[in-house]
């Protein structure tokens, strides 16, 4: 066997390079890449700190109404309020007066009748109650023959019956 | 600037170190290693960390064989790491053929690739280096038994082939 001490230092001869490059070139070039891995590492986090937001992000608090009632749109409802029954054959006749819409809570709105016994009445949205009172009558005895719903549009033909013996 | 200019000492001091045997260096360990480029960027590396440790490396008898021995760790290092990177590849597909030493021409280095690296190392240090077996396992963190077999089983697959490729020289 050829001495193996002298044949590894002629191989390790042969490994040596030719040229090499200066010592200052490799500290620069350790320092950008630990430059670029502090950015990529900075960049990273931004990232990341982006994304846990996109995941945990919920809208911020629904803005709430102020408190109190909230005045609404009134809405106009017509109709007409009528005196039926009597005598035998006598047909149903406007008769002037009041109205009043009263709803779940209590809130009512009231309106004049005209003599021809047509109304007009601006009320909120919601389920009535409505009623009349007679001119000249001293308690209401007519009514809606159902509640009243009003929506958010027009309502007409609300007919107020005064039923008379 | 104090700092600045202990710094730069510093440097200097290393820069002048690694002109005077960066070359050798490499030469030794990109024989354990059986890759110039890996030589290179190993002993490269090592120079790099001398530069921060230059305090306490200064003050040892042979800065060099300091460089040397963090150059051959890292080399470990760099081979533990591709060749798990390897083995996870490979779990997918065959392994590839091993190119059989030349028997042209006397090439120890073709003799050497059929070692492993530990086997490499220990060989290149013992006999190139003239480390003895304590000194190998202190420079390597591995056991003193460890040095011995890797040194008895790399000997003996050079002794089958150096013959061999000496005849045809």
């Amino acid at each position: 066997m050829p001495d193996l001490g002298d044949l590894l230092a002629s191989a390790a001869t042969e490994f040596q390079p030719v040229r090499q490059p200066e010592f200052g070139q490799l500290v620069r070039a350790s320092r950008r890449r630990r430059q670029r891995r502090v950015t990529g590492s900075a960049a990273a986090v931004v990232v990341l700190a982006l994304s846990a937001n996109a995941v945990t992000w919920r809208p911020g608090p629904v803005p709430q109404e102020p408190s109190g009632r909230v005045p609404q749109v009134a809405v106009e409802v017509t109709g007409s309020m009528r005196r039926i029954g009597g005598p035998m054959g006598a047909a149903p006749l406007g008769v002037g007066g009041t109205v009043r819409f009263e709803d779940a809570g209590g809130t009512t709105v009231t309106a004049e009748v005209a003599a021809d016994g047509r109304f007009t009445v601006a009320v909120p949205a919601g389920r009535y109650v409505v009623t009349g009172t007679p001119a000249g009558a001293g308690q209401a005895s007519c009514r809606a023959t159902a509640p009243v719903v009003v929506a958010d549009t027009r309502l007409d033909g609300i007919e107020v019956d005064c039923h008379v013996r | 600037m104090v700092g600045m200019s202990k710094g730069s000492a510093a440097e200097d001091a290393v820069s002048e170190l690694y002109r005077s045997c960066y070359a050798r260096l490499v030469g030794v360990v990109a024989l354990a290693a059986q890759s110039r480029v890996d030589g290179e960027e190993c002993v490269q590396e090592a120079f790099l960390k001398l530069l921060g440790r230059w305090d306490h490396v200064s003050r040892l008898e042979s800065p060099e064989i300091w460089v040397r021995t963090v150059a051959f760790r890292l080399l470990s290092n760099r081979r533990r790491k591709a060749r798990n990177a390897v083995r996870a590849l490979l779990r997918h597909g065959p392994a590839p053929a091993e190119p059989e030493p030349s028997a042209d021409r006397v090439d120890v280095a073709h003799a050497l690739r059929r070692l492993s690296l530990g086997q490499r190392q220990v060989v290149v240090m013992h006999h190139l280096l003239g480390l003895g077996v304590e000194e190998i396992a202190g420079a390597l963190q591995i056991a003193p038994g460890t040095v011995k077999s890797r040194l008895s089983r790399g000997r003996a697959v050079l002794a089958e082939l150096l013959p061999q490729e000496a005849s045809h020289a």
